[in-house]
């Protein structure tokens, strides 16, 4: 079919689309929002007499509050959003909030932060999309994204310190299965350094024989035409640091193979809707590691490692 | 920039005026564009309805940086999206969010208007959510590809590839499934070579 008659066709298209609509009435549609505005205004006004009450309750609450913290008992802040960050998981959909709120301990010591992620509701109301709990933590880090190129996708890097035991907890948050789900959940990463280096989730951790322990994490997906997208396409190592391939394959399956010239593969697991592979950079030199998607052999793609021994 | 009554009187009546002028004006427009994602005329009509209380509540805030219409475009795709990622929706929809190739598959499952007027609009309706959208913004709107990347807060390119990609599925589905308008063609390359 040549571009001048899907042309054409479209235009009938449009003569057809304005013929089905014809019909429609739009003052019912008139009639209902009026109502529902008025119905909204009036139920504005009574949270507004509803608001002065509570407010008047809450100075007395506060009142409560201040005294026990004025004689040290009890964290101000418990309870209040520290920070609030506005991310972007995706370009086609509306942004996120993620907000951190500490939670004391019963004992009032010590206290845990809970991290929530709010999106807007059809209603326009904030629900919870996504929230995890980050026991033991004195300390929160800007969110940070990693992006899969050319899909305006991305994944949140979410992470606390409990600075006073020196512990790292973290976790990787992207769409799954078109919910927010998390694929990675670490805890009680002992001297933690986290970073997001052009693409690459670096995790450094304190091996208690090994001296610190280098993970480069790469994430990948598998978009809705069936590419595999990496969030890195290369990577320099050193030899005893370790690769990660996490991917959000939804169990439609990705073959690994490299050549074994400097890199090893240690294990794979296949958590639900993620797989994860874990690789070794045993010798300095380069290699070539090939991801092969189940649903078509074609669209393998490559990550270009080099490996050097700066030991 | 469209010059919205009411702006220029008290405050207490204005939102009310601005409101009926911008439902007479776009009413049919947000409604239309809700059915193009949703495909069901009920739900298409809570969506415009969640769309203009959405425009009463932030009237004021409007900073007319953006057209009034691509301002409640905007708005209208946002809640759509909200709508179709909603469990509810998902629930009603047994294999999930119709932007998937799925829907070409399984286009006699529907569960959408029984008659979506013509052969070629229907074909449209059938493509994948994300060309559907900008193709009917295109060429049943006739936005321009730098209004249709403000709406939908994606980049002009981006928006010029869906079209390519959109275009080139919708002729897939018209040789594929509706003969007729191949029939015709072949026919007059057929005509043309006996000449």
């Amino acid at each position: 079919m040549s571009d001048r008659k899907l042309e054409e066709l479209l235009k009938k298209a449009k003569v057809e689309s304005e013929q089905f609509f014809s019909d429609w009435n739009y003052e019912s549609l008139k009639e209902k929002v009026i109502s529902e505005t008025e119905s909204r205004r009036s139920h504005r006004a009574e949270l507004f007499g509803t608001a002065r009450k509570l407010g008047i309750a809450l100075a007395c609450i506060l009142v409560a509050v201040w005294i026990p913290y004025r004689f040290g008992a009890l964290p101000l802040k418990t309870g209040t959003s520290v920070t609030q960050q506005a991310i972007n998981l995706d370009d086609s959909k509306p942004s996120y909030l993620v907000d951190f709120i500490p939670i004391g301990k019963p004992d009032h010591r010590g206290q845990s932060i809970m991290a929530v992620l709010w999106g807007e509701s059809p209603g326009g109301e904030y629900k919870v999309f996504y929230s995890s709990l980050f026991e033991d933590s004195d300390r929160t880090y800007p969110v940070s994204t990693i992006e899969f190129p050319g899909t305006g996708s991305r994944l949140a890097l979410i992470y606390s310190e409990d600075s006073r035991q020196n512990y790292l907890h973290y976790r990787l948050i992207g769409y799954i299965n078109e919910g927010i789900k998390a694929l990675i959940e670490e805890n009680l990463v002992q001297g933690g350094k986290l970073s997001i280096r052009d693409g690459v989730l670096v995790e450094q951790r304190a091996e208690s024989n090994l001296g610190d322990m280098v993970t480069y994490i790469i994430p990948y997906l598998i978009d809705g035409k069936g590419e595999l997208v990496l969030s890195a396409d290369r990577l320099q190592l050193n030899v005893g640091e370790q690769l990660m391939l996490i991917g959000i394959d939804e169990n439609k399956g990705v073959q690994f193979f490299s050549e074994e010239n400097s890199v090893r593969k240690i294990n794979e697991k296949n958590p639900e809707d993620i797989s994860i592979v874990r690789y070794n950079a045993f010798s300095a030199g380069e290699d070539y590691l090939l991801l092969t998607p189940d649903s078509d052999k074609a669209k393998v793609k490559n990550l270009h490692i080099r490996v050097i021994d700066n030991r | 920039m469209v010059e919205v009554p009411g702006k220029n009187t008290d405050r207490g009546d204005r939102r009310s005026e601005q409101l009926e002028y911008l439902m007479r004006r776009f009413g049919g427009k947000v409604l239309k564009l809700a059915y193009y994602h949703i495909r069901d005329r009920h739900q298409a009509e809570d969506i415009a309805q969640e769309v203009f209380c959405r425009v009463f509540k932030n009237l004021d805030g409007f900073r007319e940086e953006s057209s009034y219409y691509t301002w409640i475009y905007r708005i209208t795709v946002n809640v759509c999206r909200d709508y179709i990622r909603s469990a509810y929706f998902r629930r009603i929809l047994p294999w999930g969010d119709p932007g998937y190739t799925d829907i070409l598959k399984k286009s006699e499952e529907r569960m959408f208007e029984a008659a979506e007027g013509g052969e070629v609009f229907q074909k449209v309706m059938d493509l994948p959510l994300k060309y559907r959208i900008v193709i009917v913004l295109y060429y049943f709107e006739e936005l321009t590809t730098n209004e249709i990347s403000e709406v939908l807060k994606i980049g002009e390119n981006a928006v010029r590839t869906r079209l390519c990609r959109g275009r080139k599925i919708l002729k897939e589905l018209l040789v594929r499934e509706g003969g007729s308008h191949e029939r015709q063609e072949t026919g007059r390359i057929v005509e043309k070579s006996k000449g």
